[in-house]
């Protein structure tokens, strides 16, 4: 099948789209240059933008007054988690008031889409969504946070204690 | 099961009418079970068809034409051409200012419950509850993580003292070991001064429980309700065959608990202790994970196609030389198969098999309900096919003769999945010197580990299909669940 093709010399008119886009790219150059528009520029490892309260980083496990983790391992966090990367072995406290309570509590941050469903699903408010999201590392074990790490890294200085039901 | 079981064929079917619904049911009989029965819902919870009828729980009410007021429908009688409605506003009211009661003093501490999921509490509160608690007073404080007996957690606070539980042990085991004591909002069940619970069917106590007060302590917080699959099989603890389902968490692939499955000629709506427990064999770490070969008098984990390869110049030898022994802890489809290859394929007529035939067909129970003496699900069915080869002379007792005196070389040995059914197996079997080769094809071995020479990891009864006879030589079907170990084979796939 024979498809006309446009004239050879139809190519030449290139110049007039790029001249268009030159334009475009030259008026930006100088309302900036000459800071006729103020942009937002943070210098970002020196300052950092703020988040709002509702902001989803890095998870908190919260405390009870005495210290102890709040979590009570019901495993809704991990039931409501889409990206399947909760994973909770609950055991038996011995004080029979506490009852139940997590033994283990990983999550691992390279599967997580930092959705907040945990934070929502929590009947205890034992799972919070912090501040941080600056995670970058070297290994992907690293990723795979811990307890101990959840609860009481050095960036919530000494962790964060939920009143509520207390 | 019961003496209060429901009388049957002899009383006369009548119709009445459920909610505009014509039903049949027979007359005299239960109206809540004749409700149940023909699939109108109406919610329960101290009514339970293998029990007596205490009808103190107050919630299974309904409206029946010509009677003054709503009745409770477990103790209410089928009479002919009675009207019965279940969805009026007086009965949905009683229905949900019912369940505010049973739930003043309920401490509603589900994230630590294992009963979430599955409890009668919250799913009649979510049917007929969605009320705002109007109660002032504090809760009422009981006592909480009591074990009672090897397999029983009680907690008094959670209860609502529907008294299933005491009726269970006054009715089925008769052994009367829990009862309520004290009155008013401090009444609580348990047993006298926490005794332990001694008996072979105390979990059935947990299955009944409509609530969290009384919870498994195998199952306790080993995983929550609604992560698990449930099959439908049977128990192969002995060979009563009761009706179970498996509960199975297919993507952890790990097996979490049986519970009974109601089947009347069988069990009713019970199953014991021991066979319960059954389901602890199938675990990863008991198990052979993978095909064992012995090289330089070591067993060295290997991959099937060299056993397979192995298998290929094993089955090459004369036929008289090859022997094989079968405990009766297949399938019948399995056990089959076995005696299909050794006759037909290779020719040998050296099968000999565990099963014992007197013991086999024993009806009389060892604690007057279910449990039997003889420990394998399938004798009876071992014991037929054998007889259909022409086979079923040839016994342990003849096995152990004949070891000794005829010149076998090679022997295959159809292990046990159940070593608790098999104390003894192979104790007394010796290194003998005309045995070459020693095959060993099972799920689970301990001692004798040294013995084989080639050990092939098969299915439990969980992973597979297939069916168990019991003693009455009833065929029952089993389903197949998740495969637990990636490397275990099927028999018919071992031997082809």
């Amino acid at each position: 099948m024979l498809i006309k093709r446009p004239p050879s010399y139809h190519k030449l008119f290139f110049f007039r789209g790029m001249l268009l886009g030159m334009t475009v790219t030259l008026k930006h150059f100088i309302l900036n240059l000459l800071r006729i528009r103020k942009i937002p520029t943070i210098q970002y490892p020196e300052k950092k933008r703020e988040r709002s309260a509702r902001f989803k980083g890095k998870h908190i496990l919260t405390k009870k007054l005495d210290g102890s983790i709040r979590c009570t391992s019901c495993l809704l966090c991990q039931t409501a988690c889409p990206a399947r990367c909760i994973k909770i072995t609950p055991s038996e406290h011995p004080d029979p008031k506490v009852e139940k309570f997590p033994i283990s509590f990983q999550i691992d941050l390279l599967r997580c889409v930092m959705c907040g469903y945990c934070e929502e699903a929590c009947p205890v408010d034992a799972i919070r969504m912090g501040q941080e999201y600056e995670w970058a590392d070297y290994s992907e074990s690293s990723f795979i946070m811990d307890k101990e790490y959840l609860s009481n890294r050095p960036a919530l200085q000494g962790g964060v204690i939920s009143k509520v039901n207390s | 099961m019961t003496s209060h079981s429901e009388p049957k064929a002899k009383n006369p079917m009548v119709k009445i009418t459920a909610d505009g619904k014509v039903i049949e049911a027979p007359k005299g009989g239960n109206l809540l079970k004749a409700l149940l029965d023909n699939g109108v819902s109406v919610p329960h919870y101290c009514y339970h068809p293998g029990l007596s009828v205490a009808g103190c729980c107050r919630m299974c009410f309904v409206e029946v034409e010509g009677q003054p007021r709503p009745l409770i429908s477990c103790n209410a009688t089928v009479t002919e051409n009675m009207v019965v409605k279940t969805q009026t506003e007086t009965v949905k009211n009683i229905q949900k200012w019912n369940l505010a009661f049973h739930l003043i003093n309920h401490p509603l501490d589900c994230p630590i419950c294992d009963q979430a999921g599955e409890c009668g509490l919250q799913n009649y509160y979510m049917q007929f509850g969605k009320y705002e608690s109007r109660m002032e007073e504090e809760k009422v404080k009981k006592r909480k993580v009591i074990p009672i007996g090897d397999h029983v957690m009680l907690d008094t606070e959670r209860c609502i003292l529907c008294s299933r539980c005491v009726r269970f042990f006054d009715e089925v085991p008769k052994t009367s070991e829990m009862a309520i004591f004290n009155r008013g909002d401090r009444s609580e069940i348990g047993t006298y001064e926490d005794k332990a619970l001694n008996n072979n069917y105390t979990l059935n106590s947990v299955d009944i429980c409509p609530v969290g007060a009384l919870t498994s302590r195998d199952f306790r917080f080993k995983r929550r309700v609604w992560f698990l699959k449930d099959i439908p099989s049977i128990c192969p603890g002995c060979s009563t065959g009761c009706n179970v389902t498996i509960s199975q968490d297919p993507i952890e692939k790990r097996t979490y608990r049986m519970r009974p499955r109601f089947n009347e000629e069988v069990n009713g709506y019970w199953m014991c202790d021991y066979g319960r427990m059954r389901y602890k064999h199938t675990h990863r770490e008991s198990r052979i994970s993978t095909p064992l070969i012995k090289k330089a008098a070591t067993l060295i984990p290997t991959e099937w196609d060299e056993t397979k390869h192995e298998l290929f110049t094993i089955f090459k030898t004369p036929a008289s030389q090859i022997s094989v022994l079968i405990t009766p802890q297949y399938t019948s489809e399995d056990i089959t198969h076995i005696y299909d290859f050794f006759t037909k394929t290779i020719g040998t007529q050296n099968i000999f098999h565990c099963a014992d035939s007197h013991l086999a067909s024993d009806s009389t129970v060892t604690d007057e309900l279910l449990f039997r003496r003889d420990k394998n699900p399938n004798s009876q069915g071992l014991l037929k096919i054998s007889a259909h080869y022409k086979l079923q002379e040839q016994n342990l007792s003849l096995f152990q003769q004949k070891l000794k005196s005829d010149p076998w070389t090679i022997l295959f040995i159809f292990g046990p999945h159940d070593l608790e059914a098999y104390p003894e197996f192979l104790s007394w079997f010796k290194e003998n010197n005309s045995l070459k080769t020693k095959i060993y094809i099972g799920t689970q071995v301990k001692h004798q580990i040294p013995l084989f020479d080639l050990l092939l990891p098969t299915l439990t009864f969980i992973e597979t299909e297939g069916t168990f006879v019991n003693f009455k030589g009833l065929s029952q079907k089993l389903s197949r669940g998740v495969k637990l170990i990636p490397e275990a084979k099927p028999i018919c796939e071992i031997l082809c």
